[in-house]
Formats: C-alpha cells, structure tokens, sequence
C-alpha cells in the first residue's frame, strides 16, 4: 500500500512540475511592458470600476497586439484588498507601473507601496490635496476646484445666496466642502450650514431638518456613495425642501431610477461631456454597443496615454515618459497630464432629467 | 410487579464510588422508601434513574420492557418518571397558577400559536392547587413564596403530571419533599402521596424522618456506601440492626 | 417645518424601526439565551426576498411583501435547526454560539451580495407616496406604517406570552430550559418557533427600511447594532425594554446631534452603550445588580 502511495505521489509532483514549467511566464516579447490595473470591479464602487474596467479593456485590446502584457486585479473597492492587490502586481507579476486605482483612500494606501520598487501609480480618482506629497501618484480627474467651477455659472445665474454644506467625513468630502468654502465669496453666497456626516448611515433626516431650519437656498451634498447623496437629497424632499439640490457624485442613471421624482432637478457638476472622439466612439461601440459615457473614456485614455508613452520612451520610467509624450487623438477632448500629476480635460454641469442626467440647463 | 429495575448499576466521580454495582426494584403501584445516612448513594441513585448524570456500568429495566444503559433528560418524561428536587426547581418568574397550567399543555404546543388555556385545564389547575392548599396563591409570582410554599408548589406541579391530558407520568420520585415543612403542610404532602397510590401510580420517596417512612411506605430500600444494605417492609428493615448501626455511626 | 417637532418625529421613526430588531432579538435571546448577532441579516433576507419577488418575478408587491416575510422567517428557522439547535446539544460555551452566528451573518451577507451584488437597490413599487404632519413634523406613509407596526407587534407578542399556551410554554423555557424540559415541554420545538417569529419580524423591519430608504447586503448590521445597543439601554430579554431602548436611543441619537455635529453620530450611540455596560447593565427595565 505504501508502495503505491509513494509512487502516486512522485507521478504527481512530476506532471505538476511539467505543468509548472510549461506555464512560466516567459520573456515578453514586443515591448516587453508589463502593465498592473487594479480596479473595484466588486463592492460599493464597482459601478464605476465597471466602466473604467470597459475603457481599459479597449486600450488594452489595442495594446497587447504590440507585446504590452496586462495584468487586472480587483480591490473589492476596500483600500486593504487594493494594497494586497498592488502588493501582488508588484511583487509577483513585478509590472512597470500601476493603472488603477479607483477612491483617494486606495491610491493612498497603495503609493507608498508602488515608491518602494520605484514605480507610479497612475490613479483614476479625483486629485485630492493628499496626493500633492506622494510623488509617484498621478490623478485621473481634474481636482474638486476645477469640476466646481463648473457649477459657479448656476449659481450666479439663479440668485442663490445661501447654502448648506453635507459632506462624507472622508478626505472626499472634506476635499470638496473646503473647495465650496473657498468659492463662496467669488460666486456670491454664505454658507450657513457646513456639516460632516458619517458613511453610509441611510438615515440623514436629522440632518436635512437642521438644513431646512438654517433657511438655505440650496444644499451641496458629497458622499462616498452617490446613492448617499441622493438619499440626503431624498429626506430633505420629504420634509418639504424646495431650494437647489447639487450632489457631487459619479453620474450613473441607474442610480436616478432608484429615486424617481426626488432627484428630479439635482444638478451634479464637474462631469466630463458626453461626447467623445469619433474613433473611441465606434470602437466602444464595436465592443459593448451602446454609445460610450466618460468614465470608460477615462479608463482608456488613461491606459492608452500612460502605455504609450513608456512604448516611445523606454527604459526611462512612466514619470518622465508621461511628461514627454504628445497624446494623440484622445477619446476626451483634451485629455492631457500637467506637470503637478493633474489632468486636465473638458468638463461641463450635468443635472438629472427625466431620470437621465443631461447637460443642465438653467 | 416491577415497574423500575437497576441492574448492578454503577457510578463514580473521580474514583469514588456513589453508586456501587447495586441492583434493586421498585414494584408497580407502591411507596417505595429510600434511606440511609448522607454519602449513601440516595441522591445519585435519583440523579442517575432522572437522566440528571449518566451511568458508568450496569443497566436499567424500565416496565420489564426496556433494558437501557443510559436516561436522557428529554427521555425521561417519555418514559413517564417525574421528580422533585432538593432544592426546589420552579419557573420562578411566572404565576404560580401558570407554573401548573404549562405543565398540563405540554404536548400540546404544536397545536396553534394562539390557543389560550381550556376551561378544563384551568379547573384541573384549580383542583391540584387546591390539594396543595396553594389556591389562594394562584396569581403571586413563582419566587415569591415561602420555602414551604415553594415545596408545596413543586409537589403540585407534579401532581399535575399524574393525571394530565394525554401523557401522564407514572412513576414519582420525590427527593426530600418534607425537608423544612411545618407539621401542616407536611399533612398536606402525606396527603398527596397518598393520593399518587390511589391512583396506581409508584411513588420512590427519598427521606430521613423514620416516622414518615414507617406511616407511609409500603416497602423500604437501605442504602450504604453505594451499595444495598438491606430491603423489605418497614418493620422488618427498621428493626435490623445493621440499619441502625449505618444510622447511629454516622 | 419647527425644527424640534421635526427631530421629534424623526427620533420615533428610527425608534419604530429599531423597536422592531430589538423585539425579535430579545425574544430570541430570553428564549434561547443566546446573542444572536446572526439576527440583523434577516433584515437583508427580508429585503431582498421582496425585492426578488417584486421586481425579478413581477408579483404583486403586496404579494411579495407577505412572501418575504415568510422567507425571512423560514431562513432564520432553519439556520436555527442547521446551526444552533446542533451546538445546543453539545451544550456549546456562548463564546461559540457568537461565533457561529457571526459566521452566519458573512454567509448569508455574501450570499446576497452574490446573487444581487452589493449595490443598493429600491423595490420597484411603493405601499404609500403621501405625506403627513404629526405633532408638526413631517412624516412619510411608509414611516408611519412602520411606527404603527412595531407598536402592533409588541402588544401582540406581550399578549400571546402572557395569555396563550405557547407563550407560557416560551416563558417556562425562558425561565429555566432544563425543568421545562423535564416537564416535558418541547423546548426544542418552541425555539424553533421562536426563531421563526423572530426572523419574521426581522424580515418586516427590513422590508420597511427598503420601502423608506432602500436595501444593500450589509444594511443588517448596522440595524441588529442598533437594536442590541437599545436592547441594553432597556433591558436584555425584556420585551418592553427593547421597544423603551429603541425609542429612548432613537432620541438620544436625533437630538444629540442637534447642536453636536453629525459626525459624532455614531459616537454618540456608543457612548451611552458604554455608559449602561459600565454602570447598569441590565438596563432600566432590567433588574438592579
């Protein structure tokens, strides 16, 4: 009996050594680039990892025909699973650089990691204060200041002179709140309410009563969750709040469908438009039919643009290669990195209509 | 005929012997004694023939029917044996009258979530509350009594379990039910367990006051050191002189 | 809108929906003498049984409402026949039974997250769109409905222990299992019972949170937190202490963060947690130590 145990056993440490072996990673051939993506393609975040996931998807279709090897992990959209993620990528796949992550407080967490081995983390979130220090973090969304500008208009065009701040007690929220203080005088309101709540809680009637009692004109609602923020936007209808309603949030209409008339009129600024080139348009079209929103075409030029530039500049890191590229032809107009890791590209005010976030109008 | 059989049963706690290879027989229908000085086994035979510990060896015979080496707690009620306690085991925080009426319904449970109590329930409360001279008591809380008010209690509660609607319990275990009772209620105990033999039902009474023995049981079991020391009427055991010898050494 | 009115109505509202949690986890717990900290995902199951029933299947959502319940409180009744009824009979330590009720919450919690993802979700009709004013604040149909439910739910359960058969048989196994099980009651049978009643108001209180707000995998621990914590404030095991506690942190909660601010939320809850824990823990209806 022993016998045939030994011999079964060392039968199979051979075929699994012969299976080990045959699938090593061998040398990349091409460019030889290895490229890490982590996204939150499950969790609270995974709407938008989703779409960004599209876009990278396409870039990535393009790429890998000239020898860029892909690697795609998922950060369950927790900062722990994105570090254990990037730890992964790293080490073990040893990549070049990082594409990905989705919340300040994943990319956050990931850069220090990604310093180590000298590589930069080119983020999808919005460019919070926090990363100005991490050097090796690039941002994929214009920071809060510049996606509300786009509200300022609105606002001095209809009168509004008050407002009440509710704000996630994230580095988010806090971010955007401190940018709405800080246009307040500019664009011609007070704020008169300035409130940090806490996460995902679902019941912010108390907050929205404190809202009405303070008289505002209009509420400017930031939460990790966009369907936080409609909620607060909800309750507040529901006890009768009749002012302007922005919440600072990803646009997703499945979100709206959720919440019927109450987030009828709700303007949500800083969006990129919804028109894009005609070349991203077709071949996101080709891919998953249907016309393409931003966040995908976010997913791609980010992709496109970092991968590229290292493809032209080889040997000489992302940083430098970013910095020395000419984006062609981006699927966002004017889609390009500036020299403090922000981007810049076109931005405009949406608001919810129908159930369907469109350009506003106002 | 015997309706309880221990078959050299045996039980020890950490090397020492309670219960000692002891075989001894309860007959149907009769007040059966149990006595002998304190560490004799009493108590543990109780314990192990109510499923409350577990025999080491040996079996039991339960009705000549069943030979069995170990009593669950939740067999024991099927095999309609009941017991009172040394110390005294009641639903503390409900009414008295109801620490009898949850007894009467007890299988029936399943039938519907919201059947109150029957007439005949409540008036079969009555009667066992009233023998028990605990009627008057019938709406004050469980914990509220009296020692003997509880024992009282308890005695009742097992009087109800003789003549229940459905499964009724034939055999009676009461472990030192006169224990700290005044002369009046312990009238009303005597009273009870002679009503248990009118109704055919065996009663095994645990007990140190040899006149109760001597007024009440039809035979008595003497036990010493886990084994039997003798067994028969009360006036032949009581007169042995080893018996007394257990006693009056201790 | 007064603002003190409103924070009034405010606090009765989350007070109702906690009373509900708080009602079925002390019935649970005076019966079984366990924590069931397994017992807020039946808030989820309830949800998402609507959910499915309503907008996957099509059913009527009145329909879907009474199924739901009914699913909620089969789930927690088995969980109790598969789990807690087998470590009762090794006569586990507690330490055990809450671990393996945590286990239970992750389960079923990933369980749901991976038939309908984790992403928030609303039920595709409503019981009530209309809007009314009590006591000067505003209340919505279905927070009213909640409130009367949880005020209906506890008469009934007061009345059925106090005067129907399964409710002394429950009290008897609540009071001491071991002699109820000698006089023969079924305390097996009962707490299989009392899991299911449990679980179904549970499942009511999460299918009113979804018609006022909406329902996600994870919404029942934050609820079964809520409703331990009002639990202790009243008295654990305490059937009115549950529904006192619910109410009394539903205000302390609503009112404490008027002139502190908001994030302290949470805080606040906890703190009193710790306040009663520390100095009465068996809560204001409970007995003095």
């Amino acid at each position: 009996m022993k016998k045939i145990v030994g011999i079964l056993v060392i039968i199979l440490v051979v075929v699994g050594g012969i299976y080990f072996f045959k699938n090593k990673p061998t040398s990349t051939k091409g460019s030889g680039l290895k490229v890490g993506v982590i996204l939150p393609l499950t969790g609270d975040l995974s709407i938008t990892g989703e779409k960004l996931y599209q876009g990278v998807q396409l870039a990535q279709a393009q790429l890998e025909k000239e020898g860029v090897k892909f690697v795609v992990e998922d950060s369950h959209s927790k900062p722990t699973d994105a570090v254990s993620a990037a730890s992964k990528l790293l080490n073990v796949d040893k990549v070049d650089v990082i594409i990905g992550t989705y919340s300040p407080d994943e990319t956050i967490a990931v850069a220090p990691l990604a310093l180590k081995e000298n590589k930069d983390v080119f983020s999808f979130s919005f460019c919070s204060d926090s990363f100005k220090p991490l050097t090796n973090v690039f941002c994929g969304y214009p920071n809060a200041d510049k996606q509300l500008d786009t509200v300022v208009p609105m606002i001095q065009k209809k009168g509004i002179k008050t407002m009440a701040l509710v704000d996630a007690n994230s580095d988010f929220g806090i971010n955007s709140r401190d940018a709405m203080v800080r246009k307040a005088p500019s664009a011609g309101y007070t704020v008169v309410y300035n409130e940090l709540v806490p996460n995902a809680n679902g019941d912010y009637r108390t907050f929205a009563t404190k809202i009405i009692a303070s008289k505002a004109d209009s509420v400017f609602v930031t939460m990790d969750n966009p369907v936080d923020a409609l909620t607060v936007v909800k309750q507040l209808r529901e006890l009768g709040f009749k002012g302007t309603a922005i919440t600072f949030v990803d646009v997703d209409n499945k979100n709206l469908e959720k919440f019927g008339s109450f987030g009828e009129g709700t303007f949500a600024p800083g969006i990129a438009p919804s028109q894009f080139s005609s070349d991203y348009t077709s071949m996101y079209k080709a891919k998953f039919s249907g016309t393409p929103d931003y966040v995908s075409a976010l997913g791609y030029d980010m992709t496109t643009y970092v991968v590229k530039a290292m493809e032209e500049n080889p040997g000489k890191g992302s940083k430098t290669a970013v910095f020395n590229y000419k984006y062609k032809n981006p699927a966002i107009e004017n889609f390009s990195f500036l020299e403090d890791r922000t981007v810049v590209y076109q931005l405009e005010l949406q608001m919810a209509k129908n159930q369907q976030y469109v350009k506003a109008e106002y | 005929m015997n309706i309880l059989e221990t078959k050299k049963i045996t039980k020890h706690f950490d090397g020492v012997y309670a219960v000692d290879g002891l075989s001894v027989s309860f007959e149907k229908g009769k007040i059966t004694g149990l006595i002998g000085p304190n560490g004799s086994g009493k108590s543990t035979l109780i314990n192990l023939l109510t499923g409350v510990i577990q025999i080491n060896a040996g079996s039991v015979v339960i009705s000549s029917k069943e030979e069995v080496i170990k009593i669950l707690p939740h067999e024991v009620s099927d095999y309609g044996i009941t017991r009172t306690f040394q110390e005294v085991r009641l639903f503390e925080q409900m009414l008295v009258i109801d620490n009898i009426l949850v007894v009467l319904t007890k299988r029936n449970v399943f039938s519907s979530l919201f059947e109150t109590h029957k007439k005949f329930h409540l008036e079969r409360a009555e009667e066992v509350l009233k023998k028990v001279d605990l009627w008057k008591k019938r709406n004050d809380l469980a914990k509220n009594l009296s020692y003997g008010q509880r024992k009282l209690l308890e005695v009742g509660r097992m009087l109800a379990m003789s003549n229940g609607f459905g499964d009724d319990s034939d055999i009676f275990f009461l472990d030192e039910p006169f224990a700290g009772l005044f002369p009046e209620m312990r009238k009303i105990v005597i009273g009870v367990i002679r009503h248990l033999k009118e109704q055919g039902k065996t009663v095994i009474l645990v007990e140190h006051n040899i006149d109760i023995i001597r007024e009440l049981c039809d035979h008595i079991i003497v036990l010493d050191n886990g084994k039997l020391l003798a067994g028969g009427i009360p006036s032949d055991v009581l007169s042995k002189r080893e018996v007394m010898d257990a006693y009056l050494g201790e | 809108m007064e603002i003190v009115p409103q924070l009034i109505v405010n606090s009765i509202i989350a007070g109702a929906i906690y009373s509900m949690v708080a009602l079925g986890f002390n019935l649970i717990y005076g019966t079984a003498k366990f924590f069931d900290l397994g017992y807020g995902v039946l808030t989820a199951i309830g949800g998402y049984a609507v959910f499915y029933f309503s907008s996957t299947l099509g059913f009527n959502i009145y329909i879907s409402i009474i199924l739901g319940v009914l699913v909620a409180g089969f789930v927690g009744y088995l969980i109790e026949k598969i789990v807690y009824k087998k470590l009762r009979a090794r006569k586990a330590s507690s330490m055990v039974f809450m671990v393996a009720a945590l286990g239970v919450m992750t389960t079923l919690q990933a369980i749901i997250a991976i038939l309908f993802s984790s992403q928030f979700q609303v039920f595709p009709a409503t019981i009530n769109t209309q809007t009314f004013q009590i006591f000067g604040g505003v209340i919505t149909g279905v927070q009213l409905i909640a409130l009367t439910l949880s005020i209906v739910i506890m008469f009934v359960l007061v009345l059925t222990l106090r005067f129907t058969k399964f409710g002394k048989a429950i009290k008897a196994v609540s009071d001491d299992a071991e002699v109820a099980k000698m006089v023969g009651i079924n305390t097996d049978g009962i707490i299989s019972k009392v899991f299911f009643i449990g679980s179904c108001i549970a499942g009511l209180a999460g299918v009113l949170v979804g018609f006022d707000t909406g329902i996600e995998p994870i919404m029942g621990f934050s609820l079964l937190l809520k409703g331990v914590i009002a639990s202790i404030i009243g008295g654990v095991g305490n059937i009115y202490g549950g529904v006192l506690g619910s109410f009394l942190l539903g205000f302390i909660e609503n009112f404490g963060i008027w002139k502190i601010s908001g994030e302290w939320k949470d805080a606040i809850s906890f703190s009193v947690l710790i306040v009663f824990l520390l100095f009465r823990p068996n809560g204001i209806l409970g007995k003095k130590q």
